[in-house]
């Protein structure tokens, strides 16, 4: 099909390009058709085709790509579908700066950006961040880790984000008996029961946040921002050790 | 006998004349002709267009040792790219990892176990550089590995690659064909290695997407005589269908649109052809929609 297209001459490649979809009147018109009514409906058309592409582009970049070409054979000059079509371009070849940079892997936030962009973004090759005198935690690689099992969570992916919790929760056990470190370990302890949770396992849930308070006796949780589910956990499990609220 | 003959004579007189009457075709006025168009647009609900897919192609053949510029390795930046785009993937994404480090014999690579994106970007972080794959094998690989053409649609494959050619293959054609699939395709290249100019010319299939390649069904309508205590329907039809022929009067029409749309009235007047055509393109909500309304001599009915 490619090589046919592209054996055909470009006004027959444009007219192919331009033909009506099902559904539409034919021949198909254009934003400047004499008839106001055509008119009207093609400038309505490619708003309506403009706007699904926009939403299509991270998710099926070459549907979207058919649509943004079709929008400018029905708006001609089109100056987003003109974006739209360099967005969704079928194959590009990127050449990103790469730098050299001092930071834990894990710790990159994850941006908003569309995937398509995130590929011309700087590739920031990473050295080893060197550990404190003393073996001291790498408390920065800890709090990235959360941070990224908190998101799973946020986004419902309860079962990633247990996995995700439970390697904080033993990279922070890890860490030492220091009072940071204990700190992670009950964060994390709370996000894997947040996760059990969800998943229907209370009896788990349970165990993680009697390690939470073991970690940290007087662990406190936001009722702002925290499940009653939880709370009401916490709190089992603080009578559960025989602690007060 | 003969005024017998006389009575039935004259019966037969009226009856070919009332007959006549009836049938004369200038004894009724000429019918109102009506045409109704519809120009559409999507529908309101299309399928959800699913989850995307990333397939990150991860290069670590031998070439890949080789410094950018006194910095890191091709390897390494390979290496971290991938790792920070698997992490940068939405949730809800459908990831796929594909090493290109094989055995000295220029395969397709080897797919990672399916895992989280974590773990899959710290997997990809701990690769070493091996002997090449080859680039144009895996792309053939990923592919062929696709389900369908709804899978393809939304798979974007990523190669971090330095685009060494030493295992052969036609780059070109593995990348036409990828595309061609449904996929888009992004060479990261790291290091100098050009890019084959034949990459600019792969130009993905047009027409329209899967779910817009069926037209929805041209809506029914009604034409309702107005001005009688109840409505009366005059005539059905389906937008876009042959011309109907009515009586003359007053009348609405009543189209199947979703919210639906009443016109009118209108004066379907003897003799004359109404035309209405109606813009509806309910994803624009009430700004989709437009009607324009013409008259004109009819022209005589074709026998």
């Amino acid at each position: 099909m490619l090589g046919l297209v592209l054996l055909l001459p470009p006004a027959a490649r444009a007219a192919e390009a331009c033909a009506p979809w099902p559904g539409e009147p034919a021949p198909l018109p254009g934003a400047k058709s004499p008839d106001p009514l055509l008119a009207g409906w093609a400038r309505a058309r490619a708003r309506e085709l403009g706007a699904l592409a926009k939403s299509l582009e991270s998710v099926r970049p070459l549907d979207a790509r058919r649509l943004w070409g079709h929008v400018l054979c029905l708006a001609p000059g089109d100056s987003a579908a003109q974006e739209g079509l360099v967005r969704t371009t079928p194959v590009r070849v990127v050449r990103p700066a790469v730098v050299s940079g001092l930071r834990p892997a894990a710790d990159v936030a994850p941006a908003a950006a569309p995937l398509a962009e995130q590929v011309e973004a700087p590739i920031v090759v990473s050295t080893p961040v060197p550990r404190p005198a003393g073996g001291a935690p790498d408390l920065a690689a800890l709090d990235a880790d959360l941070r990224y099992a908190e998101r799973l969570l946020r986004a419902a992916r309860f079962e990633d984000g247990l996995r995700a919790a439970e390697r904080v929760t033993q990279a922070a056990s890890a860490a030492g008996e220091g009072t940071a470190a204990r700190t992670r370990l009950a964060r994390a302890s709370v996000l894997r029961a947040t996760a059990e949770l969800a998943l229907g396992r209370d009896a788990a849930a349970q165990q993680s946040l009697g390690r939470a308070l073991e970690a940290e006796p007087t662990l406190s949780l936001d009722p702002a921002t925290t499940s009653p589910k939880v709370l009401r956990a916490l709190e089992a499990a603080r009578a559960a050790r025989g602690g007060g609220p | 006998m003969r005024r017998a003959r006389l009575r039935a004579t004259r019966g037969a007189l009226a009856l070919a004349g009332l007959l006549a009457a009836c049938v004369r075709p200038h004894s009724a006025p000429p019918p109102a002709r009506l045409s109704v168009e519809v120009l559409g647009g999507a529908a309101r609900v299309l399928p959800a267009p699913g989850p995307a897919a990333l397939v990150v192609l991860v290069d670590q053949g031998e070439s890949m040792r080789q410094r950018l510029d006194g910095g890191p390795s091709r390897a390494a930046a390979a290496r971290d790219g991938a790792a920070r785009l698997l992490r940068a993937a939405p949730p809800g994404t459908e990831l796929a990892v594909r090493v290109l480090a094989g055995d000295g014999l220029c395969d397709a690579g080897t797919v990672l176990p399916a895992g989280d994106p974590e773990l899959l970007a710290r997997t990809v972080s701990q690769l070493e550089p091996r002997s090449s794959s080859s680039l144009p094998a895996a792309l053939d690989a990923v592919r062929l590995g696709l389900r369908d053409s709804e899978q393809a649609a939304r798979t974007r494959v990523v190669a971090f690659t330095d685009l060494d050619a030493r295992c052969g293959g036609d780059l070109c054609a593995a990348a036409a064909a990828l595309v061609g699939a449904g996929s888009a395709l992004d060479l990261v290249v790291l290091g100098g290695h050009p890019a084959p100019s034949c990459l600019a010319g792969i130009e993905a299939s047009q027409g329209p997407p899967g779910f817009l390649a069926h037209a929805a069904p041209p809506p029914a309508f009604q034409v309702e005589a107005e001005g009688g205590p109840e409505a009366q329907v005059l005539a059905e039809g389906q937008a876009g269908g042959s011309v109907l022929e009515l009586p003359p009067g007053p009348a609405r029409i009543a189209l199947g649109l979703e919210p639906p749309l009443v016109l009118g009235p209108f004066d379907l007047a003897s003799g004359t052809l109404t035309r209405v055509r109606v813009v509806d393109l309910p994803r624009l909500g009430p700004a989709g929609r437009a009607w324009h309304v013409e008259t004109a001599p009819a022209e005589p009915a074709t026998p």
